[in-house]
């Protein structure tokens, strides 16, 4: 029986190096493999990159889009340590939003480094933008979408249900960093 | 008192919902305690402004795992993504977690009170009027 298990072994080596270096059929509608040894990059990059550093963040928004947002008190400045940002909040105590902006690391990637350590990740897009959802987990009452504007130009938006009836996050998160991409303008050069 | 305050003072636990937390305190009616009602609007803002701080501090907990290695040396990539992991975990007794789960605790003793001053409020005026009508 232990003579059994080395030749055992080095059967499965080859027919595992068969495997590796032979052709695959293409699974149908896929995509065709560049490079076996390339891995792909998860965070796909910004095709049309916007300019995030010259607006302040509590203009990320619009009074229209933050009266549709239900927020009718001032927006308040709030850095997050060394990242500028801004909050809102509304009279009736329901829910709270948060913007900041980062134009100096790469956010995407770094988060995505981290990704095992959230209850909830996702990787998605956002008006075409690469992004990522994360969602707490204690309460499941806030969601944070990070928008890559450009590279090395991230938004963060959190938004966090204050309400009785534990509103669902991810819905309007998604929404406000659809209207922050809309109200910025293209990045020149 | 010192049930009540122990409500106050020790952190949420992990599991099942804690048998004594601060908002099951205030909101449920077998328990007793005194609250001055014209103190009553400032409990409910200072409530809120704690929970807020704590959900500030939440957030600046998970920018952690967002910023890059300050050097490409293995000590600084390593230190960044230990840090980053400990800043952005939510599992249960972590420190976002904690932070999570006390301002959400805050928030509910916040709107228990709220409703509290709300359901005092209309008792009284209730009372009034009753006792308006009888006087005529």
């Amino acid at each position: 029986m232990t003579r059994g298990v080395p030749v055992v072994l080095a059967l499965a080596a080859a027919l595992a190096g068969c495997s590796a270096g032979g052709p695959r059929p293409a699974a149908q509608g896929a995509a065709p493999a560049t490079s076996a040894s390339a891995p792909t990059d998860p965070i796909p990059p910004v095709r049309d990159p916007k300019n995030l550093a010259g607006t302040p963040p509590c203009q990320l928004l619009t009074p229209a889009q933050l009266a549709s947002n239900q927020m009718d008190l001032p927006a308040q400045i709030k850095n997050v340590l060394d990242a500028p940002g801004c909050e809102w909040g509304n009279k009736a105590h329901t829910r709270e939003i948060r913007i900041y902006v980062d134009t100096t690391n790469d956010v995407l990637h770094n988060v995505y480094a981290q990704r095992a350590t959230f209850p909830e990740f996702e990787v998605t897009q956002v008006a075409g933008h690469p992004a990522i959802r994360t969602k707490n987990n204690a309460t499941a009452t806030s969601c944070t979408f990070r928008v890559a504007a450009a590279e090395r130009q991230t938004f963060v938006v959190d938004f966090t249900s204050l309400g009785d009836g534990l509103e669902e996050p991810c819905g309007p998160a998604e929404e406000l960093a659809a209207d922050v991409m809309a109200n910025l303008p293209p990045l020149k050069g | 008192m010192t049930e009540n305050l122990n409500g106050l003072i020790h952190p949420p636990v992990a599991g099942p919902a804690p048998v004594q937390d601060l908002a099951s305190i205030l909101g449920d009616p077998g328990q007793h305690f005194q609250l001055d009602m014209d103190q009553a609007p400032q409990t409910i803002a200072a409530f809120r402004q704690a929970a807020e701080r704590m959900r500030d501090l939440k957030v600046e907990a998970g920018r952690l795992a967002e910023v890059t290695a300050p050097g490409l040396d293995a000590v600084s990539i390593n230190a960044a993504k230990e840090i980053g992991q400990w800043a952005v975990s939510e599992e249960p007794g972590s420190l976002r977690w904690a932070l999570e789960s006390g301002a959400s605790q805050l928030e509910k003793a916040a709107k228990a009170l709220e409703r509290s001053l709300a359901s005092h409020r209309h008792t009284d005026e209730a009372n009034a009027a009753h006792l308006g009508r009888t006087e005529l």
